[in-house]
């Protein structure tokens, strides 16, 4: 019964009416930019169930006066009629000169929180109240409000799929100052997201006991000259871990060989056939990050697309985004 | 609750002012009802209670219709439905839990700002509801903010610019739409009743009405207005009697031979009649003419209005002042205005019987019941009370009594004299008002008098009244009541005592006159008065123009008000730092300008505006210390909107002191 007076959320709704043909006039009427000024040309507005129920009372108002032939009664009907349209103006207002920016660029793993940075400022110099944001989906807060200074919007997207993943237009809406209208405008920051495959844990040394030996090519199997322990970490193999040192200190060392390993280790996705199909590349992934937090150089080689061997930061980006961009039949 | 507490006590308080008009009209039981619902909320908001069953709120609203139903007895009345409104808008509060609840209060609220217009169109009223109304466009936006500072008077502020942005479409709205006739009548019919004369004339009625200061109506002369002496409002005509009064009764129709003398003078007024208990209009002596809504001419010489009037009611009408009608009687009417019940009042009966033998001529018969009237007779405020046959009593027995007693003894005496008569019921004098130029009328002013049929003339008017206590009529009532101290009692006699005091006098006259010119201008705004009002500016302009000139005024405004929001702001580009300077720059003299040129500093301006003008100079200084303080300090010890102020204070004694040349 209620359901009357449910707030009619148009720009909700219309989402479901998204067709390819309004896609595409979206997108010639508010083309993607990495920066928006909101304006009359990208900002839509209608009234909101309240703002209906207050027509009605405004007729009703009228038809009162009208019979009742009460001159004060029409002037209310007048001032509901004025103050609707004010209402009206004020609420678009709120969102015009509104600049909106986003940061980039962004990565993050399938399946897992991205961050996402956007700039609101406020062009025209004035507080622009109850603002709600509606990126990816529902707002997550009681709605903000932009002052002269500007503030930053905060906010997380879980990619589903591997390479770039487009989260959609982010919807800013108001309902400020009365309630009585909704204005929001869809906005395209082209924001895309290069999403790495999620990370599947997986044991490299083993594989290589069962593969080929081509791609693996570590020529001294733990009999170089022990440089250093260290910790044990996921993906270390387990043949180099000091027993005694561990006993001793009561958790896992292992034994490292510096120069041996950081120059030579290759990952190759070929060598992980021990794993289904689908889960190869986030076992390359995992690979990646694991070596990456230990600080060692490695090559990449994804079916014969070959990344140099290297380390540091720049190797892990490069590396992770080779695979998420991978196209291969099956991956 | 999702609720912020800053926007549920902006709707409590908004809620509070729009019940407030109501408070003294609704049952005690419901004021009660709804302060308790009031005070519940602003517990639940401390968090001291929590919110009731859905089924209290539901039982509230059974009981409250079943209350009104004992209280006013049928659904025909405004009231019961009213009250009903009034309470639901008051029980939402017990199942208060969202915002939407909250939205839901506030948008009932302006239908009941318009139940307040049905009970009270006055300008305090508007004042009251229209600032209801900005509290609860406080309240939506303190509910729909987020911004943690939107604290305190902020709304409120934001509430009012929005409705300070609304007025324009109002007043074009207001005197541009087309007023249209009711769509259909209403059944629905006022209970509470007004105070006011009524059809029947029992001795001790006027009595008690004179002791009430309730406007009963306001007359705009187009000329000077009539001495007091002149000033006979006739309401009703009383022709029979009953029950030992005198009623309405049903009088034959006249012959329609009504002609007027010469020495009669035709008067135009406008008369704004307030709410009457009877559904007749006053008017001034011989009315000649009446326009207004449905109201008609009696052949017997008053005015009628369709059903009793329930608003205040605006009338144009022409009146002929002491005229002598020259009506000729029928046979019927003859009988009917001498008719006299057999039983009551013999002794009177008696006595005007053996006049009509004494003396020849009514001429005669009625100055000598006058002259009795003046030997034996007082005039008092305060007689004694009647018993048995009243005017029999009043006659031969107390002679002490009030206008109604002369009128209705009089009258009586007349038809026992075999000379046509009736009594005349409504209001004498009124008191002028110079600052509003027009003449009003209190209840105090009833009054009644009598009118006698003489061969030749026609009716006459004959108020024993005026021949008793002369000051009465010559001066008004106010004369009369000062001239016998502590006899009057009630708020008629505060009203008078209010009227010594010298300048709480003046003000309550300009108060008033601002009052009438609101009933005249605002409420009486109809169709009549549009185009009268519309042709003084467009002469050719028909009744249906009237839309398409509305809707073009309308957008019109729509297109002003729209730029004014929307377009970017003017300068928008500068700095507060760069407009301050160029307001204080606006602000220097022409000479000192082409001395510094633009640029210059504001210190180096303002010594070279103390060389040139020196007295103007010295305003400026307080603005130049906090724009330079706001300036250079870093620790914002001045603050913006101090310096504005410090500017908006120069320019206006720099152009107050350029206008005086001082």
């Amino acid at each position: 019964m209620s359901m009357w007076w449910l707030s009619t959320n148009w720009s909700q709704r219309a989402e479901k009416f998204r067709t390819a043909r309004f896609k595409s006039w979206l997108d010639r009427r508010v083309p993607p930019a990495q920066t928006i000024r909101l304006s009359h040309r990208n900002i839509f507005i209608v009234p909101t169930l309240q703002g209906l129920g207050f027509v009605l009372i405004l007729l009703l108002i009228l038809i009162a006066g009208i019979n009742y032939q009460n001159a004060l009664a029409h002037a209310l009907a007048f001032l509901m009629l004025g103050l609707f349209l004010v209402a009206m103006l004020q609420t678009h207002r709120n969102l015009a000169g509104l600049v909106l920016s986003q940061t980039r660029p962004i990565e993050g793993f399938v399946g897992q929180k991205v961050s996402v940075t956007f700039q609101v400022q406020s062009d025209a110099g004035r507080v622009h109240d109850g603002l709600s944001f509606f990126w990816p989906s529902r707002p997550i807060d009681q709605g903000f409000a932009v002052d002269r200074n500007g503030t930053t919007i905060f906010r997380q997207a879980i990619p589903d799929h591997r390479g770039w993943y487009e989260p959609g237009r982010l919807r800013l809406e108001t309902v400020y100052p009365f309630g009585l209208f909704r204005a929001w405008s869809w906005l395209d920051f082209d924001c895309r997201i290069l999403s790495y495959p999620k990370p599947v844990p997986c044991d490299w040394w083993a594989s290589q006991d069962a593969s080929t030996p081509q791609a693996g090519r570590r020529s001294s199997l733990g009999t170089d000259e022990v440089k250093a322990l260290r910790d044990f970490q996921d993906g270390d193999d387990q043949r180099h871990i000091h027993w005694r040192a561990s006993a001793k200190l009561d958790r896992l060392m292992v034994k490292s060989y510096e120069s041996e390993q950081s120059s030579s280790q290759w990952l190759c996705l070929a060598g992980l056939e021990m794993l289904p199909m689908a889960d190869r590349l986030g076992g390359l992934a995992y690979l990646i990050e694991a070596a990456s937090k230990r600080g060692d150089a490695f090559g990449l080689d994804l079916y014969g697309q070959q990344l140099p061997v290297a380390s540091g930061p720049a190797q892990e980006r490069k590396a992770l985004k080779r695979l998420a961009l991978f196209d291969w039949p099956g991956h | 609750m999702t609720v912020q507490r800053s926007a549920l006590l902006w709707m409590l308080a908004s809620q509070s002012l729009m019940l407030a008009p109501h408070g003294s009209r609704m049952p005690l039981w419901m004021l009660c009802g709804c302060l308790a619902m009031g005070a519940f909320t602003l517990a639940r908001i401390q968090g001291y209670v929590r919110l009731p069953s859905k089924w209290v709120a539901v039982a509230a609203v059974f009981m409250c219709w079943a209350l009104l139903w004992r209280e006013y007895g049928s659904l025909m009345v405004v009231e019961f439905w009213v009250d009903l409104l009034l309470f639901m808008y008051t029980a939402k509060l017990l199942e208060l839990a969202s915002k939407r609840d909250v939205s839901q209060i506030m948008l009932l609220s302006f239908f009941v700002g318009m139940t307040h217009f049905l009970f009270n169109e006055s300008m305090l009223q508007t004042i009251v509801t229209f600032s209801g109304l900005v509290m609860v466009m406080a309240t939506l936006i303190a509910l729909h903010s987020s911004s943690t500072q939107t604290q305190g008077r902020q709304p409120i502020k934001l509430a009012g610019i929005a409705f300070l942005q609304a007025l324009p479409l109002l007043v074009i709205l207001f005197v541009f739409f087309p007023r249209l006739s009711p769509f259909w009548t209403i059944p629905l019919e006022k209970g509470a009743a007004f105070t006011g004369l009524s059809d029947r004339l029992m001795l001790g009625d006027i009595h008690s009405l004179v002791q009430s200061d309730e406007l009963a109506f306001r007359v705009n002369f187009t000329s000077a207005p009539p001495a007091s002496r002149d000033l006979y409002w006739r309401t009703l005509v009383l022709s029979a009697v009953s029950e030992g009064g005198w009623v309405v009764g049903s009088p034959p129709r006249p012959m329609p031979s009504v002609k007027f003398g010469a020495e009669g003078a035709i008067i135009d007024y406008e008369l704004l009649s307030q709410p009457m208990r009877v559904p007749f209009i006053p008017s001034l002596d011989r009315v000649l003419s009446v326009e207004g809504t449905s109201a008609s001419l009696d052949p017997i010489g008053f005015v009628r209005s369709a059903s009793v009037l329930q608003t205040v009611t605006q009338y144009q009408m022409r009146s002929g002042l002491n005229a002598v009608d020259g009506a000729e009687l029928s046979k019927a009417e003859r009988a009917a205005y001498l008719a006299l019940p057999l039983r009551i009042n013999p002794l009177a009966r008696t006595f005007g019987a053996s006049l009509a033998e004494d003396y020849q001529t009514p001429d005669a018969v009625i100055h000598t019941v006058l002259a009795w009237y003046f030997d034996e007779f007082t005039y008092t405020l305060n007689p004694d009370a009647s018993k048995g046959d009243s005017i029999d009593h009043f006659l031969f027995e107390t002679k002490r009594g009030f206008c109604e007693h002369f009128a209705a003894s009089f009258t009586w005496v007349m038809r026992a004299a075999g000379i046509p008569a009736r009594v005349v019921l409504g209001y004498q004098g009124g008191a002028y008002n110079p600052s509003g130029n027009y003449i009003e009328v209190r209840q105090f002013d009833a009054h009644a008098w009598s009118e006698v049929w003489v061969q030749g003339e026609g009716w006459r008017r004959v108020d024993p009244t005026a021949f008793i206590a002369p000051e009465r009529i010559e001066r008004g009532m106010q004369a009369s009541a000062a001239g016998m101290d502590g006899l009057m009692t009630g708020e008629a006699w505060d009203y008078f005592q209010m009227r010594s005091l010298g300048w709480l006098f003046d003000l309550q006259l300009q108060v008033q006159a601002l009052s009438h010119l609101w009933d005249r201008v605002i409420v009486n705004y109809d169709q009549a008065r549009q185009m009268r009002w519309l042709s003084t500016v467009w002469p050719d302009l028909e009744l249906e123009d009237l839309a398409p000139l509305a809707l073009a005024a309308f957008l019109l405004g729509l297109g002003v008000i729209t730029v004014g929001l929307v377009a970017p702001p003017f300068r928008r580009g500068l700095s507060q730092e760069a407009r301050w300077y160029q307001s204080y720059l606006r602000c220097l003299d022409g000479v000192t300008l082409d001395q510094v040129g633009p640029g210059t500093g504001v210190a180096r301006c303002q010594e070279a505006w103390d060389m040139a003008r020196p007295d103007e100079a010295a305003l400026a200084q307080v603005f130049v210390e906090k724009f330079e303080l706001s300036l250079y300090q870093e620790d914002q010890s001045v603050s913006p909107s101090s310096v504005s102020k410090a500017l908006l204070v120069l320019k206006i004694r720099l152009a107050w002191m350029r206008l005086t040349g001082r």
